[in-house]
C-alpha cells in the first residue's frame, strides 16, 4: 500500500525533502547511520536464519558443539562497531554546533509558544502568526514559552527546540530553499498540542521586506488604542526612523508612528501631569517641567534639605533615576520651596512611560 | 549421546503429587505465602492483567489514528459546577488514553515482568535455594506493587492525567484551584512512587539472595548469565529509583501547594531540573527493563542450541557495563530542552558506548547458534525474534544518540518505533520467550508448540508492521503524542503527497496492531489450554542445563530435596534423552565437563 503510493508520488521514503544548510549534512548522517543499520541488521539476520537452517536439531539425542569463547571474535565485535559509532558521534557534533551557534548578518526573530498558538515577533515589535524568513540569510530563532514547555520543530530545516518557560532557548539555521513548510509543536502541551502549528513560508530575494512592510501595515491597522501604545513603547526613535524610510508605503501611518518624546507628550496630559506642572515656565504648585532636564543635570536643583542631586547619585544615569523616584515615590526628594503633595505614581506609570515622559522633558529645553 | 533404555525410565510422578501448587490450599494460602514460587506467579498473573489494559489502550489509540480527521473517543466528565456538567474536549480523551498506556504499560508491566514475576520464579530455583534472602520482604513487595497499581488505576477513575507517562512539568505540576483541579495526576504520581519502593525491596532482596545463597560450588563466573542480568537490574533498581521517588514527592508537592515552586517556573522553579531528575531515573530504567530480557535470551538460546553459551563472561560483565554506563547517558533525552551544547556532546558519547556492550550480546547470541543443535521451539523463535527487534531498535538508537539526527527524530513517531523495538522488543519478547520456557516448569504441563508458534508468526508480522511505518513516517516529521492528523497539515505547506504518506503510515500502524493484538490474544490462549489441558510436563522438556530443570515440574514447596551442587553454568555433558517422557535427564556417571 505505502510503496505503491510511493512509487505513485514520486517522494522518497525516508526524510522530508531539505530546505536549509543543516538538512544536507544532517541527512547524509541519517543515510549513512541508515545504510550500516540495513548492512548490520542483513548481516545478523542472514547468519540468524542460516545458522537455524543448516544447524537445525534433527534428533533429540544430538548435542551441540563448536566454540564457547574467543577473544579474537570478541575483540573484533567490540572495536568494529566501537570505530563505526566514534565516526557517526565525530560526524554528528559539528553538524550540531552549526544548529547551535551564531551566524554573521544572522536575523533575529522571537518565538513564543502558549497553549495552543506560535507568535513570531520581527523587528520593530511587529507580531504574527506566521514565521516569515528571507532565504540564503541566516536566522536565529529566540524560543520562549508563557506557560508550558512547547517545541518548536520545522522538519524541512531539520531544526527543533524546546520552548521553556523561564528561560530563553535558540537555534540557528538558514533556510536554503523557498517554499512553504510546516512549523509543528513537538513537545507535548495538552488538549489541542496537535493543533499548534504554524505556517513558515522562505521568501525569496526581496521578497521577505516587502512582505515585512505589507505585515506592518495590517499589524498597525489591527491595533487598539492601549496595544498601540504599547508597542510605541518598545520602539526607539531611531528604529522608527529607519523603518519609515525603509517602508515609504507606511505614510498613512506616519502619525501613529511617533516618537516616545510624542508619546510622553500625551501622557502628560493623559496622567494629569499638567494640573501642577506647566511646561511654560511659569510656576504652579510644582516645579514647571521647562527646562527641567537641563537643571537637573546641571546640578542646579536644590532639595529642601539643601541637598543636591549629586549628593545622591554620580552616575551618567543620575537624571533618569530621579525621574522615575521622583514619579513613582515623590516625598523622597521634595525641591525647595515646593509642598510635598504629588501623590505617587508607582503602579500607574510604568517605567517605560516614564521613559517617554524623560523623552517628553528633553524637548522642553529652552532654546528648544 | 545416549537415550536411556525406557524400562529403565523413572514415571512422571501424577500432577497430583505434592508441589508448590498444591502444597496447601485456599485462597488465603496464596495471599500469606512466603514461598517465591507463588509471590512470582501473582505477579506474573498481575502484569499480565496490566498488559492486557494498556494494551487495549493501545489499540483505542490506533483505532482512532486510523482515520483523519475522525473522532471516535468520547467526551469525558470534567466537572460539575452548579448542575452543569462540564466535559473534557475529545482530545483530551486521547491525551489521557496515551497517557494510561504508556504509564501503565512502564510502571505496572515493563518494569515488574521479568524481575519481579519471572525472576521471582527462577532466581531463587536457579540458585539451588529454597527460597529468597527475605521471603516476608518479597511479600511485602508485591503488595507494595498492588497498592501502587491500585492509585495509578484510581488516576484512570479520577480523570485528569494527560502529562504523558512523563510527568514533564510544569504542564503535571500546574496548581489548579477549587473545581478545576484534578487528581489524576496526585494518584498517578502516588502510584508510580509506591511502585519504586516495591522496585527497591526487589532489588535488595535480590542482590541479597545471590550474595548469600548461591549453593556449593557456584562462584560469581558460573552464575547462570540470567542471574547476572537480575544482578545487574537490581543495581540499577536500587540506585536509580530513590531519584525518582523523590522527584515524584516535589512534584505532588508543587501541585498541591500554591506557594511551593520547585519547577514551575512561574513560582520560581526549573522545568529542565525536572527533566534531569526524571531522566536520571528513567534513562536506567529502560536497561532495568532491557538486561533482565537479555538474560532470559540467553538462557533460552543455549538451551535450544544445546550447547554452552558462547563468551559467557562477556555477556555476564555486559550486564554490568550497561548498568554502570547506563547512569550517565540520560541527557540524550534532552538534546533539544536547551541544555548547554557541552554537556549534550558528552551524553552523545556516552550514548554511543553504552551501544557497544548490547552489540557485544548480540554478536556473542549469534555465535552460540553456530554449530549448536538449533531446537526451533518456541521459546527460541521470541528469542530470534528479539535479536531481530533489538538490533532494529539498538541500530535506530545510533540514529537518535548522533546528536544532529536526533534533533530532526527527537519527538517523532520514529522515537515511538524505536523505543517500542526496545522495549516492546526488549521486554515483551523476551517476556514471552521467558513465559514458554518456563511454562512447563511452573505448571508442570507443556503447551501446544504449534500453537505457539503460529501466535509467533501473527506476533512477528503485526508487530514490524505497526512499528516500521512509524520509522517510516517520524522521519518525515510526524510528531508524537498528536491526537489527529489533519488536513491543516497540507495547508501548512506539507504538500499533497507529504500528508498522504502521514495518513499511508498510520494506516498501515494500525492494520499491524490489530495484527499484533490477535497473535498476543492467540499466545494467551495456547497458555490458557495448556494450563488445563496440556500435556505432562518432564523436569526438563528442553534439555536445559541450569539448576530449575533439575528439580521436579511443578517443583516442590521448597523446590531441592538436597541442595544441590554445581559446576559450570552451561554444562551439558553427560544430558541424555530419556524418549519414554520426553524428558532430559543428567547421567551422574558423566565425565565433569572441561574448564573453560
Amino acid at each position: 500500500m505505502l510503496m505503491s503510493w510511493l512509487a505513485q508520488s514520486g517522494s522518497t521514503l525516508w526524510m522530508p525533502p531539505p530546505a536549509s544548510d543543516i538538512a544536507g549534512p544532517v541527512d547524509w548522517l541519517f543515510y549513512f547511520i541508515l545504510y550500516t543499520s540495513y548492512f548490520f541488521l542483513a548481516l545478523i539476520i542472514a547468519l540468524m536464519v542460516f545458522f537455524a537452517i543448516k544447524y537445525r536439531r534433527r534428533d533429540p539425542r544430538e548435542m551441540g558443539s563448536g566454540p564457547t569463547h574467543g577473544m579474537v571474535l570478541e575483540l573484533t565485535w567490540t572495536i568494529i562497531p566501537l570505530i563505526i559509532v566514534m565516526f557517526i558521534f565525530f560526524n554528528a557534533i559539528p553538524d550540531y554546533y552549526l544548529s547551535e551557534g551564531d551566524r554573521t548578518n544572522q536575523l533575529e526573530i522571537n518565538v513564543t509558544g502558549s497553549k495552543w498558538q506560535w507568535d513570531f515577533q520581527y523587528d520593530n515589535n511587529l507580531h504574527h502568526g506566521e514565521l516569515h524568513l528571507p532565504v540564503n540569510r541566516p536566522i536565529r530563532l529566540n524560543i520562549n514559552s508563557t506557560d508550558v514547555v512547547h517545541s518548536v520543530y520545522i522538519p524541512a530545516f531539520r531544526a527543533k527546540k524546546d520552548a521553556v518557560p523561564g528561560r530563553s532557548n535558540y537555534m540557528t539555521f538558514t533556510p536554503t530553499r523557498v517554499g512553504t513548510y510546516p512549523l509543528l509543536c513537538a513537545e507535548f502541551c495538552g488538549t489541542q498540542h496537535s493543533d499548534m502549528l504554524a505556517k513558515v513560508v522562505v521568501h525569496p530575494k526581496g521578497g521577505y521586506e516587502k512582505w515585512l512592510a505589507e505585515a506592518a501595515r495590517s499589524f498597525l491597522s489591527e491595533l487598539d488604542e492601549t496595544q498601540y501604545e504599547q508597542w510605541k513603547l518598545l520602539v526607539t526613535p531611531e528604529d522608527l526612523d529607519n523603518f519609515l524610510a525603509q517602508y515609504p508605503e507606511l505614510e498613512e501611518f506616519e502619525d501613529k508612528l511617533t516618537t516616545p518624546a510624542m508619546y510622553g507628550e500625551e501622557l502628560y496630559t493623559k496622567a494629569g501631569c499638567n494640573q501642577c506642572h506647566s511646561i511654560d515656565g511659569t510656576s504652579n504648585t510644582g516645579p514647571t517641567f521647562k527646562g527641567m532636564y537641563g537643571r537637573t543635570i546641571r546640578g542646579e536643583t536644590v532639595f529642601k534639605d539643601d541637598t543636591k542631586l549629586e549628593t545622591y547619585f554620580n552616575a551618567d544615569y543620575a537624571a533618569e533615576n530621579y525621574f522615575l523616584e521622583s514619579i513613582h515615590e515623590p516625598g523622597a526628594k521634595v525641591v525647595k520651596g515646593m509642598k510635598d503633595t504629588m501623590p505617587a505614581q508607582k503602579g500607574k506609570i510604568s517605567e517605560q512611560e516614564v521613559g517617554a515622559l524623560i523623552a517628553f522633558f528633553k524637548t522642553l529645553e529652552s532654546g528648544q | 549421546m545416549s537415550s536411556i533404555a525406557h524400562p529403565n525410565a523413572n514415571p512422571l510422578p501424577e500432577l497430583t503429587s505434592d508441589n508448590y501448587l498444591n502444597h496447601s490450599r485456599g485462597i488465603l494460602s496464596w495471599l500469606v505465602t512466603l514461598d517465591h514460587k507463588r509471590i512470582g506467579l501473582m505477579y506474573l498473573a498481575s502484569v499480565i492483567f496490566f498488559l492486557i489494559l494498556g494494551g487495549s489502550f493501545a489499540i483505542i489509540l490506533r483505532t482512532e489514528l486510523y482515520e483523519v480527521g475522525r473522532n471516535i473517543l468520547p467526551q469525558l466528565p470534567k466537572s460539575t459546577v452548579g448542575g452543569d456538567t462540564q466535559y473534557f474536549a475529545w482530545t483530551d480523551t486521547y491525551n489521557q488514553m496515551f497517557t494510561l498506556h504508556g504509564g501503565i504499560l512502564v510502571f505496572l508491566f515493563i518494569i515488574p515482568a521479568i524481575p519481579a514475576a519471572l525472576g521471582n520464579f527462577v532466581l531463587p530455583i536457579m540458585l539451588g535455594a529454597k527460597d529468597v534472602a527475605f521471603p516476608r520482604l518479597n511479600l511485602m513487595s508485591y503488595y507494595i506493587y498492588v497498592g501502587g497499581a491500585i492509585f495509578f488505576v484510581l488516576a484512570l477513575v479520577a480523570g485528569g492525567l494527560d502529562t504523558g507517562w512523563t510527568f514533564y512539568t510544569p504542564y503535571s505540576s500546574s496548581f489548579e484551584k477549587g473545581s478545576e483541579f484534578h487528581w489524576g495526576v496526585v494518584f498517578a504520581v502516588s502510584g508510580a512512587f509506591i511502585l519504586g519502593f516495591s522496585s527497591i525491596l526487589t532489588g535488595v532482596n535480590f542482590i541479597s539472595t545471590m550474595h548469600m545463597l548461591r549453593p556449593p560450588g557456584m562462584t560469581w563466573f558460573r552464575m547462570p548469565l540470567m542471574l547476572w542480568a537480575l544482578y545487574a537490574t537490581s543495581v540499577m533498581q536500587i540506585l536509580a529509583t530513590p531519584v525518582l521517588a523523590i522527584t515524584l514527592m516535589l512534584l505532588i508537592i508543587e501541585r498541591l501547594y500554591d506557594g511551593i515552586g520547585i519547577f514551575d517556573p512561574a513560582r520560581g522553579g526549573d522545568p529542565v531540573l525536572f527533566q534531569h531528575f526524571f531522566w536520571f531515573y528513567s534513562h536506567p530504567a529502560v536497561y532495568i527493563m532491557i538486561v533482565p530480557g537479555m538474560g532470559i535470551i540467553s538462557e533460552v538460546i543455549s538451551t535450544f542450541c544445546h550447547k554452552a553459551i558462547f563468551g559467557y563472561r562477556f555477556i555476564a560483565c555486559s550486564s554490568l557495563a550497561i548498568a554502570l554506563v547506563g547512569f550517565l547517558v540520560w541527557g540524550h533525552h534532552m538534546f533539544t530542552s536547551g541544555q548547554s551544547a557541552l554537556i549534550s556532546t558528552f551524553f552523545a558519547l556516552l550514548t554511543f558506548l553504552v551501544a557497544i556492550p548490547s552489540a557485544i550480546k548480540v554478536f556473542n547470541w549469534l555465535a552460540t547458534m553456530y554449530k549448536g543443535s538449533i531446537d526451533l521451539r518456541t521459546p527460541m523463535l521470541y528469542a530470534m525474534l528479539f535479536i531481530w527487534v533489538f538490533t532494529v531498535g539498538g541500530l535506530t538508537g545510533m540514529f537518535l544518540g548522533a546528536v544532529s539526527t536526533d534533533i530532526h527524530l527527537h519527538d517523532t513517531y520514529f522515537v515511538v518505533a524505536h523505543f517500542h523495538y526496545t522495549m516492546v522488543g526488549g521486554t515483551l519478547f523476551a517476556f514471552l520467550a521467558g513465559v514458554h520456557y518456563w511454562f512447563p516448569k511452573m505448571f508442570g504441563r507443556m503447551y501446544s508448540e504449534l500453537g505457539g508458534r503460529i501466535a509467533w508468526a501473527i506476533v512477528f508480522v503485526g508487530f514490524n508492521l505497526t512499528f516500521i511505518s512509524q520509522f517510516i513516517g517520524g522521519s518525515r516529521g510526524m510528531p508524537r503524542r498528536y491526537a489527529d492528523f489533519g488536513e491543516k497539515l497540507t495547508e501548512l505547506g506539507f504538500g499533497e503527497s507529504h500528508a498522504q504518506l502521514f495518513i499511508q503510515c498510520q494506516k498501515i500502524s494500525t492494520i499491524g496492531s490489530y495484527i499484533l493484538g490477535i497473535g498476543l490474544v492467540w499466545a494467551a490462549i495456547v497458555l490458557v489450554i495448556a494450563l488445563f489441558k496440556g500435556k505432562r510436563a518432564p523436569s526438563n522438556p528442553w534439555g536445559g542445563p541450569t539448576l530449575e530443570w533439575r528439580c521436579a515440574s511443578p517443583p516442590i514447596h521448597e523446590n531441592f530435596v538436597d541442595t544441590p551442587t554445581v559446576g559450570e553454568p552451561y554444562d551439558y555433558t553427560g544430558m541424555q534423552y530419556d524418549e519414554t517422557n520426553e524428558n532430559y535427564v543428567v547421567n551422574p556417571d558423566a565425565a565433569p565437563a572441561p574448564q573453560h
